[in-house]
């Protein structure tokens, strides 16, 4: 009756814009099987890109504009998702849903492009378990763009975005987020000499380590390489967003067997009462090794996950409630490495992680906001590396004792001894967000809608950072740290704000969807000397699509979609490059080791340099984005041309500064006793220091088009085609010029200038790549065959041919530093160690031919509750011999490997 | 009768004239020998000289004055002489002419002399060499290479002045002729070091030998280094600063003239020959005028390095040490050393105790001494496992 009342009053105002006219659709959503409600099940309003949750009952109901034939997706973890289009007058249905099965015509296993505005990819449960991934890397290969790697997660990779090659800025710009609530690991430090930077399983600045999320626990994951939403921040490079298994599922498990990886999955959802709601709880174990003779020497990861969802009546208005707890713990004990077991060494890490999280969604439908999201979470990771080492000095060294600048006597260490460090990293973060939407439908055609919300995390690092005696160094050197607990450096707190508005105007034929929006980031709690204190940082994202679709005799709707992007995003820096910590450098004055020990007599003279820098800026990173989309019947192509430029990644740079101190010579060497001061006849010595300090001066400059080409599934061969791929041009470089000191010794001296040199190592990289995935279905035998083919048709290094040979300033002992030409140095003999010449061989470039290889996976459904997967990697591998720019001959070959899985669900 | 007598008479009276006329035509003519050197000595006078007569066999012995002249009376003939400046069983420079006339009644021969130790005299020659190292278990012995230059002259000898270098080509690789390409003439280094001293400091008696160590201290001093070297007495130490080594105060230290590696590098496996030589004129201007930018063999042609080029002309004595596996080029000239001395390992490896040195022969006055043919196929053994320890003395 509503709708009738509804429908005559447009009749008479058709030109009013129609907003007071809703109706309400009803409904429930069922198990096909059994009849039983599936609870928080989500409905996806697809032309509104608005989602909706099920009840606890199954049931759901929501208000749409009138007179409007709608689309929705309802889906839930363990089944199909089904697409049900609901006509203008319908507005009560019933959903059955079927258990997720290779039986089923629809099985799409490939990753999802649905955004209109950007290149956003995801991949939902039925692609995921396909892929059987051990860990996120590997689901980057469905991307266009994405490589064959490594088959283990024992070492571990940086994660390289929309490039040829990797670096270090892109990896640490790499947002994670589970369930909306980001991670990071920016409060890590790792501050000790000879140490500091990565090594070992412990690395750090380098982005969220991978290796500790599940794709167990996964439902979704999306991935964005290209603008992201002005919700998500603290990222340069791009976003891996995850959502996390929820509501009631049947029991799953999963056992997946390969030479270097064991994994054991188990999982289940349970409705606890109508009440109480639902909870699902997940846990996995595994055993990862990258090498084949030493497994015992695995990577060890446990993971839990427990989500608990209900719905509750508040205010009158329905609010969403989850509570997450994730519980992740790794193990990597090297006892059974021979030269450990030799040496009687230890070498140890472990590390747990406890995660609370809970969200709050409540839908208010008020005037001025819709829903009302408060999402808070606090993790807490404890990460212990120790290592009982013993040093054997090949040379003598001599210790450093001295806490103090200036001179002191040092002691010479004993040329064996066992050394004990360990560096202990306790982040806690918290995080909290509220943000509130607001949809407005302007006219039938036209809809508006507004985000806007802040944020607040905050970073501390409870442990106590490096322990080690300093009377015995792990790495003797001449340089030491007398380090700063984690625990006596500031927490890092900051602050963002966003806004966004979204237009979109649709009609028969066109469709234009316009985002603007703009996110603001304080560093709240630094120090006041330092740059980024309170700064306000802007971040515009825009983004803007136009459609045309155009109904067609035969195969539908035809299709093409244009869209344009550009938006800036800023990585902050972590802890460790806010405070790293003061390095004690020791010059020898005078070496006296005599043969007899008890006249040995050593001077030091000890310097004490702040590596700090309190100009040290956040990492922004420019993106422009254009795209082209088409599709037609069962045929969708896709076009994505981008460009980045980061001119600020921050790294560890190496400067040079004079310095000059008392050094002595021996006035009589035929000395009987152990020499005293007076015994030594006094010098001025000048050399330079090296100090690494952190700077924004690594640039990354990426250029490329992504291309995909999809074939749903064609009916004849069963089979559903994809190709795609990139072509990826990256461009390396240092955004500061750099300093060189030639490294020569002259008169037994080193030698006595620095060069500065603009454009050194301009790195360039290219490649273009075609992966072909042909995934053939064959319901009557539920078995799944897919094929995966990825050549590699260029992979190209050159080295920029504008590398500075000559510098264009030096600075010299006193500390001077004049400007130079190349016409002087090539007129002084004793300044041609500062060119730097190179052998014209080294900008020859450097091309490896196709290369090209072969994957095959076979999946067989035996019943609803036994899946058999059997996979083999690299099976065909054609990867021909190459002369490399110093024409030498090289090959690359990755051996083929075998795996099998199971999946077992019980319900 | 009387006509007999005075005939008789007359005949003695003619004889004993006659007599008196013989006496006249066998006299003496004044030589005078004058010594000249290019390094315009102030003080000839510990010259000796030694005049032989080639028919006769006699010899004279003179000593020159202060101005380098010695004066002898000597009857005509041909003549070689000899001359060195020894003091206290010790020379420091020589000359000798080899073949000259005696005719006139006054003449002056100059006599050039120069320094013994120089390229064109036998003075000191390479003896052993231990470039490659050993292994304690699986802790490998860096800055433990040394080697020593031997004295096979009859006379003592000072070692003050003398230079060495490293060739900076390697005999192992195979990469072009970038440095081979300046052989014979000139022999590309990468560094070169000398002995300090006034002239008279560091003294060898003959078939005595100098040790030069890299790093010059005890090895073994814990005693858990079993295989290691005790070198705290050798003569001399490479010690460069910057470098990974200690400094032992009572070793004297060699001059770094010039290192492109900031540091002493042998590589251990014997394919960079060590060559010893001396410069004619210091250092400095010897560097200004011959250094040279080629790129490092090991580098792959891509880094390119201040390098030295030495004249073949300046080499007192060069070792061709190499391996046998890769040989693939002389690295010096034939004139220098025609053949070579190849050790087991890689270009890459080394520590496997691959000791070389001079054959020991019974020279012709029956005394043990050293094979220097130039040739050190001939002339070198490989000792495996015989590098020697120098402890210091007590």
């Amino acid at each position: 009756m509503l709708i009738a009342v509804g429908s005559s009053i447009d009749s008479y105002g058709q030109d009013r814009v129609k907003l007071d006219c809703y109706r309400t659709i009803h409904g429930s959503l069922v198990d096909a099987q059994s009849g039983s409600p599936i609870p928080f099940a989500s409905i996806f309003y697809i032309d509104f890109d608005k989602a909706y949750l099920t009840d606890i009952q199954g049931k759901f109901s929501f208000k749409i504009h009138c007179n409007e034939a709608i689309e929705l997706e309802f889906s839930s973890l363990g089944y199909a998702s089904k697409k049900i289009t609901l006509e203008k007058q319908q507005s009560n249905v019933v959903v059955a849903l079927d258990l997720q099965s290779i039986g089923l015509n629809e099985f799409v296993i490939s990753a999802k492009y649905n955004d209109e505005l950007g290149s956003d990819a995801r991949i939902d449960q039925q692609a995921l378990e396909h892929i059987n991934p051990i860990s996120i890397q590997d689901i980057f290969v469905l991307l266009p763009g994405g490589k064959v790697g490594a088959n283990n997660i024992h070492s571990r990779s940086l994660i390289s975005s929309r490039q040829a090659g990797s670096d270090q800025s892109t990896s640490f710009g790499m947002g994670v987020m589970v369930d909306g609530i980001p991670i990071n690991n920016d409060g890590y430090r790792l501050q000790m000499e000879g140490y500091t930077g990565s090594q070992g399983n412990l690395q750090v600045n380098s982005g969220v380590d991978l290796r500790t999320i599940s794709t167990d626990h996964i439902e979704s994951i999306t991935v964005t390489k290209g603008i992201s939403s002005v919700k998500e921040g603290n990222l340069s490079s791009g976003a891996i967003k995850i959502v996390s298994k929820k509501g009631k599922t049947p029991l799953r498990s999963r056992i997946k067997f390969d030479p270097l990886n064991k994994l054991v999955y188990l999982g289940k959802g349970i409705l606890l009462s109508e009440k109480l709601g639902t909870l699902h709880a997940g846990i996995d174990y595994i055993e990862s090794s990258n090498d084949l003779r030493n497994v015992k020497s695995a990577y060890k990861r446990i993971t839990s996950q427990l989500n608990y969802d209900n719905q509750f009546d508040f205010l009158d208005r329905q609010l969403d409630f989850n509570v997450r707890g994730s519980y992740v713990t790794s193990l990597n004990d090297r006892k059974n490495d021979e030269v450990i077991r030799l040496k009687q060494e230890l070498y140890k890490t472990t590390y747990s992680r406890y995660t609370l999280a809970s969200k709050f969604v409540w839908h208010t439908n008020a005037k001025l906001i819709d829903h009302l999201e408060l999402a808070t979470s606090l993790d807490y990771t404890q990460d212990l590396l120790q290592h009982k080492k013993k040093v054997e000095n090949v040379s003598v060294q001599i210790s450093q004792s001295s806490t103090v600048e200036g001179e002191s006597e040092g002691i010479y260490l004993p040329q064996q001894y066992y050394s004990f460090y360990q560096i202990e990293n306790k982040p806690l973060n918290f995080y909290s967000n509220l943000s509130a939407t607001k949809t407005m439908q302007l006219d039938d055609k036209i809809r508006l809608t507004g985000l806007i919300g802040s944020s607040i995390s905050y970073t501390k690092n409870f442990g106590h950072g490096v322990k080690v005696d300093p009377d015995k160094p792990p790495f003797p050197s001449n340089s030491f740290i007398r380090p700063r607990a984690n625990s006596d450096i500031p927490a890092l707190v900051n602050n963002a704000s966003y806004f966004e508005a979204k237009l979109k105007y649709k009609d028969d034929i066109n469709e234009v969807n316009l985002a603007a929006g703009v996110r603001t980031t304080k560093m709240l709690n630094l120090p006041k000397s330092y740059y980024l204190n309170n700064k306000l940082l802007i971040e515009p994202r825009l983004q803007l699509g136009y459609t045309h679709s155009k109904e067609t005799n035969n195969f539908g709707v035809l299709s093409n979609s244009l869209r344009i992007g550009y938006g800036e995003e800023n990585k902050l820096p972590s802890v460790d490059y806010l405070y790293p910590d003061k390095i004690y450098k020791d010059f020898v004055a005078f070496n006296g080791y005599f043969t007899d020990p008890n006249k040995r007599f050593v001077l030091v003279n000890t310097k004490i340099l702040d590596p700090l820098n309190t100009q040290i800026r956040e990492n922004k990173n420019k993106k422009i984005e254009l795209g082209w989309d088409f599709k037609y019947n069962k045929l969708s192509i896709s076009l994505t041309a981008f460009k980045e430029t980061m001119k600020g990644g921050i790294e560890y740079y190496n400067e040079f500064l004079p310095q000059s101190y008392t050094a002595y010579n021996l006035k009589n060497t035929t000395i009987s006793t152990r020499p005293t001061r007076e015994d030594l006849e006094p010098y001025l010595k000048r050399d330079f220091i090296t100090n690494s300090t952190p700077r924004n001066s690594a640039k990354v400059v990426k250029k490329g088009i992504e291309y995909r080409i999809a074939l749903a599934k064609i009916d004849d061969i069963y089979s559903e085609i994809e190709l795609n791929g990139a072509y990826y041009h990256t461009l390396y470089s240092s955004g500061i010029p750099v300093m060189y000191r030639p490294s020569i010794t002259h008169n037994n001296k080193p030698y006595s200038y620095v060069g500065y040199y603009k454009g050194i190592d301009e790195q360039y990289f290219e490649s273009f790549n075609t992966n072909i995935w042909i995934n053939t279905h064959l319901p009557f035998w539920k078995l799944i065959i897919s094929n995966f083919v990825q050549v590699s048709w260029i992979e190209t290094f050159k080295l920029g041919n504008n590398t500075q040979v000559y510098p264009f300033e030096i600075l010299d002992l006193q500390g001077n530093v004049t400007p130079i030409t190349a016409q002087e140095i090539l007129e002084q003999s004793s300044y041609s160690p500062l060119i730097r010449d190179f052998s014209s061989a080294i900008y020859n470039k450097e091309s490896r031919p196709v290369s090209m290889l072969w994957n095959l996976k076979v999946t067989k459904e035996f019943n609803k509750h036994i899946k058999l997967s059997f996979f083999a990697n690299n099976l065909l591998q054609i990867t021909p011999s190459y002369e490399t720019r110093f024409m030498r001959t090289q090959r690359q070959t990755l051996s083929a490997f075998f795996g099998t899985e199971l999946t077992i669900n019980l319900f | 009768m009387k006509k007999i007598i005075s005939f008789l008479l007359l005949s003695i009276i003619l004889f004993t004239s006659c007599n008196s006329d013989d006496n006249s035509s066998t006299s003496l003519s004044e030589l005078t020998i004058q010594i000249t050197s290019k390094q315009n000595l102030e003080d000839y006078s510990n010259f000796q000289v030694t005049l032989t007569e080639l028919q006769s066999g006699q010899t004279s012995t003179g000593k020159a004055n202060k101005e380098g002249r010695a004066i002898f009376k000597v009857p005509n003939g041909t003549f070689k002489v000899v001359t060195e400046d020894l003091v206290d069983n010790a020379v420091t420079m020589s000359g000798e002419v080899l073949n000259f006339i005696v005719s006139e009644q006054k003449t002056t021969i100059e006599l050039p002399v120069e320094l013994v130790v120089s390229p064109n005299n036998t003075s000191f020659v390479i003896d052993e060499l231990y470039f490659n190292g050993a292994k304690n278990q699986y802790a490998y012995t860096y800055y433990e290479q040394y080697f020593t230059i031997r004295n096979i002259t009859d006379k003592a000898i000072y070692a003050d002045g003398l230079s060495f270098g490293v060739a900076g080509d390697f005999n192992s690789l195979n990469v072009g002729d970038e440095m081979a390409k300046f052989l014979p003439d000139d022999i590309i280094i990468s560094q070169f070091y000398t002995i300090p001293g006034d002239g008279k400091t560091f003294r060898v008696e003959p078939n005595a030998s100098l040790v030069i160590a890299f790093s010059a201290i005890n090895h073994n001093e814990s005693g858990n280094q079993p295989n290691s070297l005790d070198l705290s007495g050798a003569d001399l130490e490479i010690y460069v600063e910057g470098g990974m080594t200690v400094d032992n105060p009572e070793v004297p230290n060699v001059i770094v003239n010039h290192s492109i590696f900031e540091a002493f590098h042998w590589q251990y496996s014997g394919a960079t020959p060590m060559i010893l030589f001396r410069l004619p004129e210091d250092a400095d201007t010897f560097l200004a005028k011959n250094k040279i930018k080629l790129a490092n063999p090991l580098s792959m042609g891509s880094m390119i390095q201040d390098y030295v080029k030495l004249p073949s002309d300046y080499v007192v004595d060069a070792v061709e040490t190499g391996l046998k596996q890769e040989f693939y080029h002389k690295v010096l000239p034939n004139s220098i050393d025609r053949g070579s001395i190849l050790v087991a390992g890689s270009t890459y490896e080394g520590f496997l105790e691959q000791f070389v040195q001079r054959k020991t022969v019974i020279d012709k006055d029956g005394k043990q001494t050293i094979q220097d043919t130039n040739n050190s196929t001939e002339d070198f053994i490989l000792n495996v496992g015989g590098q020697k320890s120098y402890p210091k003395k007590k």
